[in-house]
Order: C-alpha cells, then sequence, then structure tokens
C-alpha cells in the first residue's frame, strides 16, 4: 500500500522529500541573492540584502524544523488549520503514478513548445491538439478534428480582431 | 451640482453613447474572459479607434470596459482556476471549490452580483466624495504607502493558515523575485546576467498564469473527467447566489467601501485589493471551516471590492491626474487626446463630463453584471465536458496570453517555471498567493521605504497616519489570533461536555 510505514517505495520516498529539497532551495536562493547583492551600489543593494537575509534564516528555520520533524515524528498527528490560502492537494493526489500523470502533461506542454519553436503557434496548435487527444485520451477523430479547426479558427480570429500575436517558427512558412 | 448629475445622465443617453458604452462592456467581457488580458489591453485595444470619436462616447467606450473586466474575469477563475486578470486571484480560492462541487452558476451568480452592487457603490462613492476628496488624496506620502504595502504583506500570516512560515517563506521568495530587473530607486539592472529580457522584471500575468493556471490544467488532466466533480444540475443556480449577495449585504458593503478606499491610493493595484478583502473577510469571519474549500463569502468580499475600486481609482485619476492603476494611466492619456485636462480644474469647469463618467461607471456596471449573467448558464456547462477537451483550448489561450506580455520567447520559458513551480508548491503545501502578494508588493515597498528614508530619515516613523496603519495591522493580526483561539475553545467545549 502506498504510504504504509516501512513500504514506501522510491518514488514515495522522493515525494516526502520534496518539502525539505524546496526548502533548501529557498535557503540556497536568498544566500545567493544576499551574495550577489553585495556588489550592487547602495540603492539597490540594501532592499534584497534585507529581505534576502531575513528569508535566509526563515528557510534554515524551516529545514531545521523538517529534520527535527524527520528525526522525531509526532507522537499524534499535528491538528491542521482550515486552509485558507491554496487548494490542498488531497492524499490521493501525493502518490507517484499522479505526479508521474502531472510531469507527463507538463511534457506535452514542452511539446506545443517545440512544434511551435519549428513550426510557429498557428501551425503548431492543430498538430498537437489531434496529438494529444488522438495519442494521450484515444478521443475520436472527429470532435478531436473539429476542435483543432475551432482552435486555429479562434487564434487567427484573435489575431485579426486583437491584434494578438504568436511566436513563429524555425521555418519560413506563413503565419 | 445635482444639474451636472442630471446633465451627465442626459448626455449619455444619446443612442450612439449609448452604444458606445455597450460596445465597452461587450469588449471588456471578452478581454475579461481571455486569461490573462485585462483592462489594460482592452482599453489599448479601442484607443486606436478613439480618435476623432465624439469625446463623451469616447470616454463611456473605455469605462464601459473599465466596468465589465472585473466582472467578466470571474468566469475562468470560477470555471477554471485560472485568473482572468489580476483582480480576480483571490476570488479562485473559494470560487473553483465551488464549481468543482457542482455550484459554477451559484458562485458566477454571487460574483456578479456583488461585483454589480460594489461598482454601484464605487460610483456613488465617487459622485460623493468628489468635493471632499482632495485633502484625503494628499494626507498620503510615500510613508504611509509604504505602510500600505506592509498591511497588504501583513495579510500573508492570515492566509497562510496553520504553516505560517511556508507562507511567509513563499512571499519571502515573491519578493526577491521582484527584484530582478531594473532597481526602483538605482541605476542598476539587478540579476539579469545581461538578458535584455529580464530588464523589465517578471511580468505579473505571467507569473500569475505559471502559479495558477498551469497547475490547475496538469492536475484536472492527472484526475481525470470533468472540472466538477458532482452534477446536480449546475448547482443552485445563479439566483441562489444572487440570493447569497443579498443574505451578506453587509460583507458586500464593507468591502466595497475597502475597494474604494485602497483603489482611491494611486499604485494599489486590484491584486492587492483582491488579496486584501480576501485575508480580511477570512480574518473577521468566525467560522472560517469552509474557506478554502467553497465558502461563498470567499467570492462576495473581493468580488464586491474589486468593481467597487474603479470608483477609487478614477478619484486620483480624474482629480489630480495621478492614474490610479495602469489601465487608468491610458484612460488618462484618452482624456489627453480628447483635450481635457484632468486635475482640480475639471471638476471647476467640466463638471459634466465627471458625471458622464460616473453614470458610465454605474451603468456600465449594470449591462456587464446583465451580460454575464445571461451568459453564466452556458459558460458554467463548460464544466462539465471532459476535461480534455477544454485543456487544449484553456492552453492555448493560456500560452497566447502569456506570450502578448512582450512577445519574446523568455515570456513562455518563464511561464513554463513558473508553471512548474507553482506545481510543485501546491503538491508541497507551501501557499502560492504569498508568493504573488510579495511579488507585487516588493517594487512598491523598496520605492516607498527608500522614498521615505530619504525624505524624512527614521521621523517618518512617528506620523499619526503611519502609526493609524501600524495600530491597523496590529489589530488585524492580534485579531485573528484571538478569533483562532476563541473557535478552538468553542470546538472544544461541546467534546468536553
Amino acid at each position: 500500500m502506498i504510504g504504509a510505514p516501512g513500504r514506501r517505495g522510491p518514488g514515495q520516498r522522493v515525494i516526502d522529500s520534496l518539502p525539505l529539497a524546496v526548502a533548501i532551495a529557498l535557503l540556497a536562493g536568498a544566500l545567493f541573492v544576499v551574495w550577489e547583492a553585495q556588489g550592487f551600489r547602495l540603492g539597490a543593494r540594501l532592499f534584497p540584502v534585507y529581505v534576502g537575509t531575513a528569508t535566509a534564516l526563515l528557510a534554515a528555520i524551516e529545514v531545521a524544523a523538517q529534520i527535527m520533524a524527520r528525526l522525531r515524528p509526532p507522537a499524534t498527528p499535528r491538528e491542521e488549520e482550515p486552509a485558507t490560502a491554496d487548494f490542498v492537494a488531497d492524499e490521493t493526489e501525493r502518490t507517484p503514478a499522479f505526479y508521474a500523470r502531472g510531469l507527463l502533461y507538463f511534457g506535452w506542454i514542452l511539446g506545443l513548445y517545440a512544434l511551435t519553436a519549428l513550426l510557429g503557434f498557428f501551425y503548431a496548435v492543430p498538430l498537437w491538439v489531434l496529438a494529444l487527444l488522438r495519442l494521450q485520451f484515444r478521443a475520436a477523430w472527429l470532435p478531436s478534428f473539429g476542435l483543432a479547426l475551432a482552435l486555429v479558427g479562434m487564434i487567427y480570429a484573435l489575431q485579426v480582431l486583437l491584434m494578438l500575436r504568436w511566436p513563429r517558427g524555425l521555418l519560413p512558412l506563413p503565419f | 451640482m445635482l444639474d451636472a448629475l442630471v446633465n451627465g445622465l442626459f448626455i449619455l443617453l444619446d443612442p450612439f453613447r449609448l452604444a458606445m458604452l455597450f460596445a465597452g462592456v461587450v469588449i471588456g467581457i471578452a478581454v475579461g474572459i481571455l486569461p490573462g488580458l485585462g483592462g489594460l489591453m482592452g482599453m489599448a485595444l479601442v484607443l486606436p479607434f478613439l480618435f476623432g470619436m465624439d469625446s463623451y462616447a469616447g470616454i463611456a467606450m473605455l469605462i464601459g470596459i473599465a466596468a465589465a473586466v472585473p466582472s467578466a474575469d470571474t468566469f475562468p477563475s470560477v470555471l477554471m482556476g485560472i485568473p482572468g486578470s489580476s483582480g480576480s486571484q483571490a476570488t479562485i480560492m473559494d470560487g473553483y471549490p465551488m464549481a468543482r462541487q457542482g455550484q459554477a452558476a451559484r458562485a458566477l451568480g454571487a460574483a456578479f452580483s456583488a461585483s454589480m452592487i460594489g461598482g454601484i457603490i464605487g460610483a456613488l462613492a465617487l459622485t460623493a466624495l468628489v468635493p471632499f476628496a482632495r485633502p484625503i488624496v494628499l494626507a498620503f506620502g510615500t510613508p504611509e504607502l509604504f505602510m500600505l504595502t506592509l498591511l497588504g504583506l501583513s495579510m500573508i500570516g492570515v492566509l497562510a493558515g496553520s504553516r505560517p512560515l511556508r507562507g511567509i517563506l513563499a512571499a519571502g521568495a515573491g519578493v526577491l523575485i521582484g527584484t530582478i530587473g531594473g532597481a526602483p530607486v538605482a541605476a542598476e539592472y539587478r540579476f539579469t546576467y545581461g538578458e535584455l529580457y529580464l530588464y523589465d522584471g517578471i511580468s505579473l500575468v505571467i507569473l500569475a498564469l505559471g502559479l495558477f493556471a498551469l497547475p490547475e490544467i496538469v492536475d484536472l488532466l492527472a484526475r481525470g473527467g470533468t472540472i466538477a466533480e458532482k452534477r446536480p444540475g449546475l448547482g443552485g443556480g445563479w439566483l441562489q447566489g444572487v440570493r447569497d449577495t443579498v443574505r451578506h449585504k453587509w460583507l458586500v458593503l464593507r468591502h466595497s467601501l475597502i475597494g474604494i478606499l485602497i483603489g482611491f491610493i494611486p499604485g494599489m493595484g486590484s491584486s492587492i485589493i483582491d488579496w486584501l478583502n480576501y485575508g480580511y473577510v477570512v480574518q473577521t469571519s468566525r467560522d472560517r471551516s469552509r474557506f478554502g474549500k467553497g465558502d461563498v463569502r470567499g467570492v462576495i468580499a473581493p468580488e464586491s471590492a474589486n468593481n467597487a475600486k474603479e470608483g477609487g481609482v478614477l478619484m486620483p485619476t480624474l482629480l489630480f491626474g495621478v492614474p490610479g492603476s495602469s489601465a487608468m494611466a491610458l484612460f488618462l492619456g484618452a482624456l489627453l487626446i480628447f483635450g481635457i485636462q484632468p486635475g482640480p480644474a475639471l471638476l471647476r469647469d467640466d463638471l459634466d463630463l465627471v458625471f458622464v463618467i460616473i453614470w458610465s461607471l454605474a451603468l456600465g456596471n449594470i449591462f456587464g453584471t446583465l451580460l454575464c449573467l445571461l451568459l453564466s448558464r452556458p459558460i458554467a456547462a463548460l464544466t462539465f465536458v471532459p476535461f480534455h477537451f477544454v485543456a487544449p483550448v484553456v492552453i492555448v489561450i493560456v500560452v497566447l496570453g502569456a506570450f502578448q506580455e512582450t512577445r519574446h520567447w523568455g515570456d513562455l520559458v518563464m511561464l513554463f517555471t513558473f508553471g512548474l513551480l507553482g506545481w510543485t508548491m501546491k503538491r508541497i503545501g507551501m501557499p502560492r498567493p504569498p508568493l504573488l502578494i510579495g511579488f507585487i508588493l516588493s517594487g512598491l515597498a523598496e520605492r516607498y521605504l527608500w522614498m521615505s528614508y530619504n525624505l524624512y530619515d527614521w521621523d517618518w516613523i512617528w506620523r499619526p497616519m503611519v502609526l493609524a496603519i501600524f495600530a491597523l495591522m496590529v489589530v488585524l493580526m492580534t485579531g485573528g489570533i484571538l478569533l483562532k483561539r476563541r473557535q478552538r475553545r468553542e470546538q472544544a467545549a461541546p467534546a468536553e461536555e
């Protein structure tokens, strides 16, 4: 069972270590800002130095707290206050399989970027939509084609009506 | 003044001017629905067509855009968890969970009705405050403005729930990201490493789209199915939402007034107003258990403030020629195109025009709300379409919207980077809004602090308004702690019995 004590797989261990990794990255980032800001003029230096120092201190406390929590886990789980700051991912979304699916879709977005870099946004969009719907979701041809064409129409209309521009590709295609 | 009020209405009731106002509302709704595009974009689009147009009609059109965007940007916020514009970020917190529970129409109904009332209160306040506005605007110097930015940052503690340290850390990261680019108080580019793209700093729109849009899209795709998890029709429907607004009428009034007050202060953008109001409603509510999970008060408070603030931002714009927001800077430019010089003389020489603007604001809000209410049912139905058919459309719009910022590939790189960051933050339970608030307030805080220090040394700390804002911060923060303790005691009491 995923998440059961003593039977955590490597994927779950990576997920469990993510908060600590982010806190360490923040600590490193804040220290880098303080160090880098030393070369700025006074007016440009003070604010990043003060904020960077404060952030580094807080990040160090967070890192220490997380290490302590790992070494000595609390006997009873801490009562969580209602989250009003952000959406909270529920337990079913903290599994390696969910993370893998999430990263896969980030990969699809990178795929759109790659196609855009090659063909330009106008041509990349229908190809990408067809590929995503057909290969990833096994959608029927008709709605896939319909959506791809509708999106081409939409981005063309946006260009004409709102004078929006889109990224061009390496290949010298019209639009 | 009463003559000018009536004259203003009759000037606006001319069919062509009314049609232009309505056209502005339609454009405002179109750009509001598209994530990443806001009032500034809408106004910029129509500006080239205003040359040679009747000045009242042109101004009505621009105000129509300004009035409709804060209502229409609720659609993507509620339906997809994506901020339609910078002013609708906090609406996501409860509007989107409501949509996922099958109450999209109710959330939209509440948001639009609160927006309309807020907008009308904003217009009324502008009317009432016109004679007294000057001394109030002049009372805010840079020390007071700095304290207001700190007030915004103090809301992070409220928003960060049981993990305030992670919230404050996120805010620190946001403030540091905000230091990238040209330093506001010295001739120096920071953390740019010779990259021309970074000279202007990171775009707020891209940061917001990256932090909130991409993670939600990816999570919805990873979950599979539709946005809404339950399907009881469209929930209670938009009438239920309107009833919610009526039931929370004092909340609407209170947050409209806060929206006007903060909008009145130049430089306080709609994002700050949005989050500040959300933090305030969470802080002052006795029962906070539903916030973040679909509490309609979390939709009503920021939405009423969001529309009401348009009345507030118009005050410094019209009275002093100081734009209250970036969109108002463009509006100011449009006034100059028409040969109108904003400032105290406007009140003396062309009061009719001031009231045309006020009437346009009120009517624009009504038109905008009615149109949004008409559209809410068909658009809310989108939450029941399998998300893999919606996702490509949203991704394309988000990418296209992000690219409009500077039309540089850096926009897309930043969008992806912040998307991955936002997704990671969501997964580890580090709240994303504090990062955004820190980023927004970073430049302002640095500028105001430096100016205050240069002008007054450290004596600025003892200014009465500074002390008053500081006291307000203390009251809000300690009030929150006391409320939490009281709530815990009340929850513990029945268990002990």
